[in-house]
C-alpha cells in the first residue's frame, strides 16, 4: 500500500489555524483524499497536509485568500513526527542550559536553569538580565532552550 | 503581541478541541478543559492517517498538540 506523504501549504503568518479550518471544510465538501491537516508549533506560516497525492492538497488549498502556495516537494512522516509529538520540555531541559521564558510575567527574559523538579514539571531559572541573582520557579512548558550546557568533565553519564 | 486565539478550548484528557460553550468533552466525557494550547491537528481520516496512529487518535476531529494547564 502506498504511504501518505506530507505537503506544506504556505499561508500568511498568524492565519495558520483559520486557514486550516477553511481547508478542512473544503476537503470535507469535495471529499478529497486528505487524511490530516496540522498546524505545528514552531513552524510558522505553514500548514502540513497528509495526503496520497499532491493534487488533493492543491485542490483543497488553492484560491483561498491567505494561501500563498504549496511548498515544493513532500516530506516523510519521520520529518513531521518531531513536531507532531514533541517531547515534553521537562525531559529535554538540563541544568545550566540557557533558556528563554516564553510565558508568564517574565516573558522574553533569558536565564540559566539551576534546578529541575520533574515530578512537578517545574524548573528554577536564574534570570541573567537581572542586576542581582533572581531565581524564579516556573513551569517547564514556558521555556525555550537557547543553548545547551556542555557536559562537564567530558565523561558524563 | 499575542495573537488572537480561535474559539476553542482543549480537553485536558484527550486534547480534543471544542467550542467554549461545550461543558463535557464529546470524545471522553471529561469536564476539564484548558484554554492554553498550542498547535492543532485536524484528523479527517483516522484509519489512514499516520499522524492519528502516532498520536493514538481513533476518531476524526480537531486536536491540540501541546497543552498547558
Amino acid at each position: 500500500m502506498r504511504r501518505a506523504r506530507f505537503y506544506g501549504i504556505r499561508v500568511t503568518l498568524g492565519q495558520e489555524v483559520t486557514m486550516a479550518l477553511l481547508i478542512e471544510e473544503r476537503v470535507k465538501a469535495n471529499k478529497l483524499p486528505v487524511y490530516s491537516l496540522a498546524v505545528l508549533p514552531g513552524l510558522r506560516g505553514v500548514i502540513v497536509a497528509e495526503a496520497d497525492v499532491s493534487y488533493a492538497v492543491q485542490r483543497a488549498a488553492t484560491g483561498l485568500k491567505h494561501v500563498r502556495g504549496l511548498m515544493r516537494g513532500s516530506m516523510e512522516f519521520s520529518e513531521v513526527e518531531k513536531f507532531v509529538a514533541p517531547k515534553p520540555m521537562i525531559e529535554m531541559v538540563r541544568i545550566n542550559d540557557l533558556v528563554e521564558i516564553t510565558g508568564g510575567p517574565f516573558v522574553g527574559m533569558k536565564g540559566r536553569v539551576v534546578e529541575i523538579d520533574k515530578s512537578k514539571g517545574e524548573v528554577k531559572v536564574e534570570i541573567t538580565e537581572a542586576a542581582y541573582p533572581l531565581p524564579i520557579t516556573i513551569s517547564a512548558e514556558y521555556l525555550r532552550i537557547l543553548s545547551r550546557q556542555k557536559e562537564e568533565g567530558g565523561g558524563g553519564r | 503581541m499575542r495573537r488572537r486565539r480561535p474559539p476553542f478550548k482543549a480537553c485536558i484528557k484527550c486534547k480534543l478541541l471544542v467550542p467554549f460553550n461545550v461543558e463535557e468533552c464529546p470524545n471522553c466525557g471529561s469536564r476539564e478543559f484548558s484554554e492554553e494550547w498550542e498547535g492543532m491537528v485536524i484528523i479527517l481520516d483516522a484509519e489512514r492517517s499516520q499522524v492519528a496512529k502516532r498520536l493514538g487518535i481513533g476518531k476524526p476531529g480537531r486536536y491540540a498538540i501541546k497543552l498547558r494547564r
